[in-house]
């Protein structure tokens, strides 16, 4: 008996030996593919067609994406619907509605779009609060491509599925995912061009938009001292830490703007003063549009917002706990 | 083939269901044709379907020759009045419009009888109109709604939350493909 039972444990011992190897190579890939597709996303110019879906709507898009020697353009545009575009460079954001004959544009002066890339570096952090898997090749759009999975240990952070292109790095395929790991915003390539010529024309939305009413967003700088919003958060989920903090004209009035991220999920806290004894057009309560939650609160008159593509528990989480000074 | 719609738009299928049924979407012209015919119903309860053919039309006939004028359409950071039109277009505009006038002329009559011939050529089969009222309840599916009682939030409050997403979309700490999928949200925007 005692000799079965020492037999019994040295094959348990040679089968896990066994598997070391692979799950050594599996945790490394997960960080070269995601340092690979950092990668990629600055240097590889791409055009093709996606569909972005959530739930039963699914919308078919156009991206042409070129790399440049001081930077990219890039034009998405929607292929049915109301015909909105947007424009990205590194000056700025330009989204193009023509249906209300209305735009928005963004200034990214201040560089601040450039948030850190998921790569191996954030990757020990990010196994705190997701089980990351590498589930082996798929094929999307006609290519090859590795699919990794992010499952959330807990009920703040929504799930994600990826799909890399095995040749250049690029996201093929994204799928947000909810608690019960059902679907809820998803986008995929179904056809790609990588690194082929991209022409002037294809970069250029149909709609000039000079007779929109533009609404205007400055880029974001550091608050200073006497500049802060007295505030207070004193609850914010595990694993969320502040990464950025800014202070700008968001719309027609100056916000501030705090971003936390687990390096994952991000969500934004936007606070501004209200002009007293405004009440116009404030936003109380919750929203959502897609994966994204929105929940608003006025509090001692200040207007607070909670943006996230986060659950609607998170949002409301941080934005219950704000508190403002009284002076 | 009517059935996995069905099921999609009715959200009674599973996550691997569903990523098949968009793959199959994906290849399928004649599902792809089926689909289309779903959004045009949609459309045409929404009023749109003039437009939405319009639009095809346009996509279709305009030559990417108008838009040679490239980058320089695009409105430029200093030109943009903060809550003003930009009227300091309003010549190239005027210019840009005059010059697509002749080919608008033309394909007028073509886009009328196509739209016309479309809808008289549309059959709507019991299966089809069996999705209006989905297709009616889905209508605002890409906009902003309460969670609470599913309603369209308050008309006042789209805008600020479009500029706030729009903000946030800029500070996303999920920048693989700088971000994509958070512009592809902006771009489906029903507005």
């Amino acid at each position: 008996m005692r000799n079965i039972d020492r037999y019994f444990r040295v094959l348990v011992l040679i089968v896990a030996l066994w598997f070391v190897p692979f799950a050594y190579a599996s945790a490394q890939s997960v960080a070269q593919l995601l340092d690979k597709s950092a990668q990629a996303a600055q240097s590889v110019s791409y055009k093709g067609t996606f569909m972005y879906s959530r739930g039963a709507q699914i919308e078919t898009m156009r991206v042409y994406h070129r790399i440049e020697s001081d930077g990219f353009q890039e034009l998405i545009q929607s292929l049915n619907g109301d015909a909105s575009e947007i424009v990205r460079n590194e000056k700025g954001v330009w989204c193009y509605f023509p249906e209300t004959q209305e735009g928005f544009y963004k200034s990214r002066d201040d560089g601040s779009y450039r948030m850190p890339a998921i790569s191996s570096v954030s990757l020990a952090n990010l196994e705190k609060y997701y089980t990351i898997t590498n589930k082996g090749r798929n094929r999307v759009a006609m290519r090859s491509a590795h699919r990794l999975e992010f499952e959330p240990k807990d009920a703040f952070r929504y799930g994600l599925t990826l799909w890399i292109d095995e040749e250049s790095g690029l996201l093929l395929r994204s799928d947000l995912l909810d608690e019960n790991m059902a679907i809820i915003d998803s986008y995929r390539f179904v056809e790609i061009a990588i690194n082929e010529q991209i022409t002037e024309a294809e970069l250029t939305p149909h709609s000039p938009g000079t007779d929109y009413l533009w609404n205007f967003s400055a880029a974001g700088t550091a608050p200073s001292a006497d500049e802060l919003t007295p505030i207070t958060v004193s609850s914010v989920p595990d694993g969320f830490k502040m990464i950025k903090h800014v202070r700008g004209q968001f719309d027609e009035a100056e916000k501030e703007q705090i971003v936390y991220s687990d390096e994952l999920a991000t969500v934004s806290l936007f606070m501004q003063k209200l002009m007293q004894d405004e009440t116009d057009g404030l936003f109380v309560g919750d929203s959502k549009l897609g994966s994204v939650n929105a929940y608003g609160r006025v509090i001692e008159g200040y207007q607070v917002t909670v943006v996230g593509e986060v659950p609607i528990e998170t949002v409301r989480t941080i934005g219950n706990s704000v508190v403002v000074a009284k002076n | 083939m009517s059935e996995k719609i069905s099921a999609l738009i009715d959200q009674e299928i599973g996550r691997d269901a569903h990523s098949e049924v968009v793959e199959e979407l994906c290849r399928d012209p004649d599902m792809q044709q089926r689909w289309e015919r779903y959004h045009l119903i949609r459309s045409a309860i929404r009023g749109e379907c003039a437009k939405s053919y319009l639009d095809a039309v346009y996509r279709r006939e305009e030559t990417r020759t108008e838009h040679a004028e490239n980058l320089s359409s695009i409105p430029k950071r200093d030109r943009i009045k903060q809550g003003t039109s930009a009227g300091g277009f309003r010549t190239l505009w005027l210019n840009w419009a005059g010059g697509l006038g002749l080919a608008a002329g033309l394909s007028a009559a073509a886009v009328l009888g196509f739209v016309t011939s479309s809808l008289v050529d549309f059959q709507f089969t019991s299966e089809d109109t069996s999705y209006v009222e989905v297709l009616v309840n889905d209508a605002n599916a890409m906009q902003w709604v309460s969670h609470s009682e599913h309603e369209v939030a308050k008309s006042e409050s789209a805008p600020y939350l479009n500029q706030m997403l729009l903000a946030h979309s800029e500070s996303t700490a999920y920048p693989l493909m700088n971000g994509l999928s958070n512009y592809a949200r902006l771009v489906s925007y029903n507005r």
